[in-house]
């Protein structure tokens, strides 16, 4: 059986695990990094970097390097105001009103961009375990929505990974804790990463862990503390030099990765330096930016931040029917856990001291490599039962939102609603779906329409219809609906919902395929040019050496071919590079024997 | 003539009860108002001729004459409670949706026991509180003209992408005055739900739940808003209002045909303690759930029949007077009298939508 790893496709880091006799075990990148950086960089001609790699080369080309794609997975034009802010690359408004990057002279959608970190980390893993990957768990937050959920999957297929399940994150880290489970217990997971923050309550009993309640806020993660930081300090700047950084893009970019390593850095230290040598020139020369942040300024900045994680956590204690006494264990996720102030605010909430043993940037891949470990068959003591994060439900008249599946609905469920026309002869009937909690249609997100058409011609409320809206273990929706007089049942694709059609999907596996390839071959041929190159030189060295003791012809022929494989190293041909150094070790022979009588020389 | 009581609200029976005879005319049809207690909690009543009342009941189909009588029913409902609200000050006040009654007074009585962990919850929470309601419309041809004042780009579009170049545009501006409005009034207020919008220029109609004594404030900040967005929007100020919005109660008569299957389906006995009721739930979803059983097309749906089940038998189970008691050994009964005794009050009524759409108890 090929080999199931868990992944965290993070905001800012991902990170991947898999079960190693029985436990799970962090996979380290071919960095020998335990997580990568989400950041993909559109080098010239046509190169790709992923990861540490592609961040450090950041300041260099801020327009093609793509960071925080996380944010725009799934989401429409029109919901990303918040997120276009804080990313310096370009966004295109793709043709169903989907997000785009436009970089390198191309579109690509965000489940590409995911996919290409997906691939790297498919590809390090297998370096690392020395056996195919071809199947995975992928978590998202808990508060992702149907299309989220399905860019993520589809982000998969295109790294040419099979995604058995996609699981919340929460969830995912509860499972890492295992925690002890003779009792019935209540956890709370608080999970502030880069770009989401969720909460999650869970029950665990017998090996159960049931999902009680989860919540959250899908526009809240460590990107805007940096944020806030970062706007601070161009006011700090401005009311110092009168300059205004935020205009520049490069200045922007240093100011954001000064932030976050301020930010950090506040976690254990109660000040420090943000220094920021030649951040800008103007007339009068260069300015250097040098500003002390304290931690209590730091708070004062974040307060309304970590703020917002109030009502989420009360709202869920409320859904789960129980008060914050009740909550027996409260595990952290997502670096920005480290932050004192938040960790403060949890105490203040809960009353309880959070776990801390796993790192907060692991314990989700831990918990996906479990979870794997579970659909494998190879952990038999545990089962997730997880709920529906968002209510699902149709628009009704007066643009009301009607919920059919409330949210916290253990999943998988389902409902059948029956439908009919409402007026005589009608030939078509129209179902809006949508997700989420408001009362009104128009604030929730909409996955699409279903549209019945052809029907025969009756009087209205003659015809009717069962429609099924059905939510498997993923958290993805599937409506069928069937004739009720004819009994004909047909799947119904949503239209209009944002996503990717079939064969576009399939276009970008080729893509990425291709690229795939590409980069293999190029691996390849630097490799052979670099083995060729050493050798020639060897060779030339004993040459010199030895020309002497071998026939004159023996010498030339041996130079002759020094420079026919000098030669194809110009271009870019591997095996005609192999046959060349093939010949040239070939002619070489008599030196080896020469030399074989002081020492071996090459070979 | 079939005589029943009709139930207003639930009251806070903690200290002054209110003086029902200030109530101007009485209840529905000229009846007098009753108080009928239980413990801490009182029930506000008064009789009905249930005949003449049963058209008023949502969903029927009713004469034009039915109907004007159902208007008057539905606007004395609303005086009672307006009154009610009064009367309260600081006391927790709970108004029961309309058309609830039951047979007599002693069965109201029986009501209030049954359903009383969740009627305390409720007026515990929503204790000293009014709705106030703002609705806002606009004109939609001034908000677009003024769009395309501030995007000269779209009188250039062609009309199709114009057409949605301004509906976007609207939409936008729409959220922004919403959270502009919200942004004002929601510090003042501890909770919001939103009503359908009446009309196409009607662009919010949000109920907020303030204390009584923020009332001054939150008008003031009513006022400030309304100011604001003078030249843009028209606002209607109601209220205030018993809490009509926050409180969603629904109360229903046991289902036994339903709760018994579901009992059934977890493989419960007749009388099952909650610990019990929980386990079985487990050991079905551990035996059946998907992943375990991945080879199994039918786990899936044996999972979700299980997951309705364990819905049902919980949202009876709360309903029962020993579930909130400390002592988890209580066992409930599942026999027929005891579930059609029952009345299940969940939340949500999400449940129980469904047990009044399916089988009725004969």
């Amino acid at each position: 059986m090929n080999k199931t790893i868990g992944i965290d496709l993070g905001t800012t880091n991902s990170c991947m695990a898999a079960l190693v006799g029985g436990a799970p075990v962090i996979i380290p990148n071919a960095e020998g990094e335990r997580t990568t950086p989400s950041v993909v960089a559109f080098m010239e001609e046509g190169q790709r970097l992923v990861g540490t790699s592609a961040k450090q080369q950041q300041l260099g080309n801020p327009q093609g390097t793509i960071t925080s794609i996380k944010r725009f997975m799934g989401r429409r034009w029109d919901e990303v105001s918040e997120e276009m802010a804080i990313v310096a690359y370009p966004l295109a408004k793709g043709g169903n009103g989907d997000v785009k990057v436009a970089v390198d002279g191309a579109q690509y959608a965000p489940q590409e961009i995911s996919a290409m970190i997906l691939q790297k980390l498919k590809a390090d893993a297998e370096a690392y375990l020395g056996e195919s990957v071809t199947d995975a768990v992928i978590t998202v937050p808990a508060y992702f929505n149907d299309a989220q959920r399905k860019a993520t999957k589809d982000a998969g297929r295109i790294a040419g990974l099979t995604v058995l399940r996609v699981i919340n994150e929460p969830t995912a880290a509860s499972l890492a804790y295992g925690l002890d489970q003779s009792d019935d217990q209540t956890i709370l997971v608080f999970d502030l990463g880069g770009g989401t923050f969720d909460v999650s309550i869970l029950g665990l009993g017998a090996g159960l862990f049931e999902v009680k309640a989860t919540n959250g806020d899908n526009h809240l993660g460590g990107d805007n503390f940096d944020k806030a930081i970062v706007d601070w300090l161009i006011g700090e700047f401005k009311r110092e030099h009168g300059i205004d950084l935020g205009r520049d893009a490069i200045a922007l970019l240093r100011l954001y990765a000064a932030a976050e390593k301020a930010k950090i850095e506040l976690s254990t230290m109660l000040a420090t330096q943000v220094n920021l040598p030649f951040i800008t020139v103007t007339a009068a020369g260069t300015e250097h930016l040098s500003i002390e942040l304290t931690r209590v300024q730091l708070n004062r900045l974040s307060a309304a931040l970590i703020d917002r994680t109030v009502g989420p956590i009360l709202q869920a204690l409320a859904d789960a029917n129980i008060d914050a006494d009740g909550i027996d264990h409260v595990v952290l996720v997502g670096g920005m856990t480290r932050m004192p102030a938040v960790q403060d605010k949890i105490r203040e909430l809960i009353g309880k001291e959070p776990h801390q043993d796993i790192n907060p940037d692991e314990v989700v891949a831990i918990g996906a490599a479990i979870q794997a470990g579970v659909l494998q068959g190879e952990v038999k003591d545990i089962l997730l039962l997880d709920v529906a994060s968002l209510s699902l439900g149709i628009e009704t008249k007066g643009g009301v939102f009607t919920r059919l599946i409330e949210r916290n609905t253990s999943i998988p469920t389902r409902k059948t609603q029956t439908f009919t026309t409402a007026g005589d002869d009608q030939p078509t009937v129209e179902i809006h779906v949508l997700q989420g909690e408001s009362e009104m249609a128009a604030f929730n997100k909409s996955l699409g329409t279903i549209m019945l058409v052809d029907l025969p011609l009756a009087r209205r409320g003659l015809l009717e219809f069962d429609v099924t809206f059905d939510i498997d273990a993923n958290g993805i929706i599937q409506v069928t609906a069937e004739d009720i007089v004819s009994g004909n049942e047909q799947q119904i694709r949503i239209e209009g919902g944002s996503g990717l059609e079939e064969d576009e999907i399939n276009r970008m596996v080729k893509r990425a395929d291709e690229y795939a390839d590409a980069a293999h071959r190029l691996r390849e041929l630097a490799e052979v040019r670099n083995h060729a190159e050493v050798l020639a030189a060897e060779i030339e060295l004993s040459l010199d050496e030895y020309c002497s003791q071998i026939e004159a012809s023996e010498a030339s022929l041996i130079t002759e071919r020094i420079a026919d494989l000098r030669q194809a190293m110009e271009a870019v041909d591997a095996s005609e590079i192999r046959t060349r150094t093939a010949a040239l070790v070939d002619a070489a022979q008599v030196l080896r024997q020469e030399g074989d009588e002081e020492e071996s020389l090459f070979f | 003539m079939q005589v029943k009581s009709f139930i207003y609200a639930t009251i806070d029976n903690r200290s002054d009860l209110p003086d029902l005879a200030a109530c101007p005319a009485g209840g529905i049809d000229a009846a007098p108002l009753e108080i009928v207690r239980y413990r801490d909690i009182a029930a506000i009543v008064s009789a009905i001729d249930v005949n003449q009342f049963a058209a008023d009941v949502p969903g029927e189909i009713a004469s034009g004459q039915q109907e004007e009588s159902h208007k008057a029913h539905l606007l004395k409902y609303q005086q009672v409670n307006a009154f009610l609200l009064g009367q309260t000050g600081r006391n927790g006040m709970l108004p029961l949706k309309f058309g609830f009654t039951a047979s007599d007074n002693e069965e109201v009585a029986k009501v209030l026991e049954q359903a009383y962990v969740q009627l305390r919850t409720y007026l515990d929470r929503l204790q000293g509180t009014m709705e106030l309601v703002i609705q806002a419309s606009w004109e939609l041809p001034k908000i677009l003209q003024e769009i395309v004042k501030d995007n000269p780009e779209v009188a250039g579009a062609d009309p199709v992408q114009a057409g949605r170049m301004l509906f976007e545009a609207a939409e936008i501006k729409k959220r922004q005055l919403v959270a502009a409005i919200h942004d004002k009034l929601s510090p003042l207020s501890k909770d919001y739900s939103d009503a359908p919008l009446k009309a196409d220029s009607m662009i919010i109609n949000r109920s907020y739940l303030v204390e009584k004594d923020q009332e001054p404030l939150f008008d003031d900040a009513v006022d400030a808003v309304a100011t604001e967005f003078e030249e843009l929007l028209t606002f209607r100020y109601i209220g205030p209002l018993p809490v009509y919005s926050f409180v969603n109660i629904e109360l229903n008569q046991g289902n036994y045909a339903m709760v018994d299957k579901s009992r059934k389906l977890l493989q419960l006995p007749e009388r099952a303690s909650w610990e019990t009721i929980k386990s079985a739930y487990r050991q079905l979803i551990l035996a059946h759930h998907p992943d375990r059983n991945p080879d199994d097309p039918q786990a899936a749906q044996r999972t979700k029949d299980a997951v309705a089940a364990f819905g049902i038998v919980r949202a009876y189970c709360q309903s029962l007077p020993g579930f909130a008691e400390p002592d988890k050994s209580s066992e409930f009964s599942f026999a027929q009298e005891a579930v059609e005794q029952a009345f299940i009050v969940d939340n949500k009524g999400a449940v129980l939508a469904r047990a009044k759409a399916g089988e009725k108890p004969a």
